[in-house]
């Protein structure tokens, strides 16, 4: 028998074992050979393993307790999201109203600029029209 | 391999917008993940803590969590092994006593019919068990207390499902030897379990 086939024979009876069927004794009738004896002490390895490892339940006042604490973090957690959410809409707010008053003030300056641009030809008009007419001779 | 189931999918989605949500992730794996780490630590004391560990982390890094079409639980015990990992090289050494305590206490509460020889005979077996490397330990640990296939142990351990199974025939067979170096006689033939 190929140890790969061993491989595949131990895992098997494993499986099955977990599932709560020992097939040790069919699988063994089954390999009869060189190989049993070795087969044989992988077999029963697997089962003390099974016998000695089985889960464990954790305290209920543990797993409250924790579960309370998770939940406390969890509620800070979205508040620290609402907050961080909150800053960056201020930080939006801020920013937006920063460019609007830069905005503005282009815009006042432009025009301040033309209303004094117009001041400015109207009185230009008027300085080249003589105050007095002067009369020809 | 399997991935999150869709009421599985469905909660992680919802945890990761609203953390409150969690509660029932945690419901669903609490005792799966502190199994694992009893049998890791080998004790009560520390297997709490580092619990909460890994269920602190694991809110934490929630909204980064992306489905691979891996399970969510080997995204967990992946947390819980890198922190069991890191508890041990703090210690610097391994726990003993504690796992004989449960399995004395356990045994009694589930099973009175079992007899102190039996008991010794498990007890021994899980102080060899304790000698193995740390992978092999968390492969018969994720196998027999978490009843995990082969491929999900493959995800949880970064291996193949192939390789998962040829190392659990070397662990036996590493298992065997040191049965027999210890009790200086082969073992008994099967008599089923």
């Amino acid at each position: 028998m190929k140890e790969t086939e061993v491989t595949e024979l131990v895992n098997r009876h494993t499986e099955a074992l977990i599932g709560g069927r020992d097939d040790s004794r069919e699988l063994l009738a089954a390999h009869a050979g060189p190989q049993e004896k070795v087969i044989g002490e992988l077999l029963d390895v697997a089962g003390r393993v099974k016998s000695a490892l089985r889960p464990i339940a954790p305290r209920a006042a543990f797993v409250g307790e924790l579960k309370h604490k998770l939940m406390r973090e969890a509620r800070a957690e979205v508040e620290r999201r609402t907050g961080a959410r909150q800053n960056w809409i201020l930080l939006a707010a801020g920013l937006g109203g920063i460019v609007y008053a830069i905005g503005v003030l282009a815009v006042g300056i432009r025009s301040a600029t033309w209303l004094f641009g117009v001041i400015a030809l109207i009185l230009g008009w008027k300085k080249r029209q003589p105050a007095v007419r002067v009369v020809q001779p | 391999m399997k991935s999150p189931a869709p009421d599985e999918h469905r909660l992680i989605e919802l945890a990761k917008c609203d953390p409150t949500s969690f509660g029932e992730l945690y419901e669903r794996y609490v005792g799966r993940i502190y199994s694992y780490v009893y049998y890791r630590t080998g004790n009560e004391h520390d297997a709490e803590d580092l619990t909460a560990r890994v269920f602190f982390r694991a809110l934490k890094r929630l909204p980064s969590y992306s489905d691979r079409g891996l399970p969510f639980s080997a995204w967990l015990y992946r947390i819980a092994h890198n922190l069991v990992a890191n508890w041990h090289r703090d210690q610097g050494r391994r726990k003993i006593v504690p796992l004989d305590e449960y399995v004395v206490n356990g045994i009694q509460s589930e099973a009175p019919e079992y007899a102190a020889e039996s008991r010794e005979e498990q007890e021994f077996l899980l102080d060899i068990i304790r000698q193995l490397p740390a992978e092999r330990q968390q492969l018969l640990i994720l196998k027999f207390v978490e009843h995990m296939s082969n491929a999900e142990i493959g995800a949880v351990l970064n291996r193949s499902e192939g390789a998962i199974k040829s190392l659990y025939h070397r662990t036996l067979l590493t298992l065997r030897d040191d049965l027999e170096r210890r009790t200086g006689r082969p073992l008994p033939p099967p008599n089923g379990h």
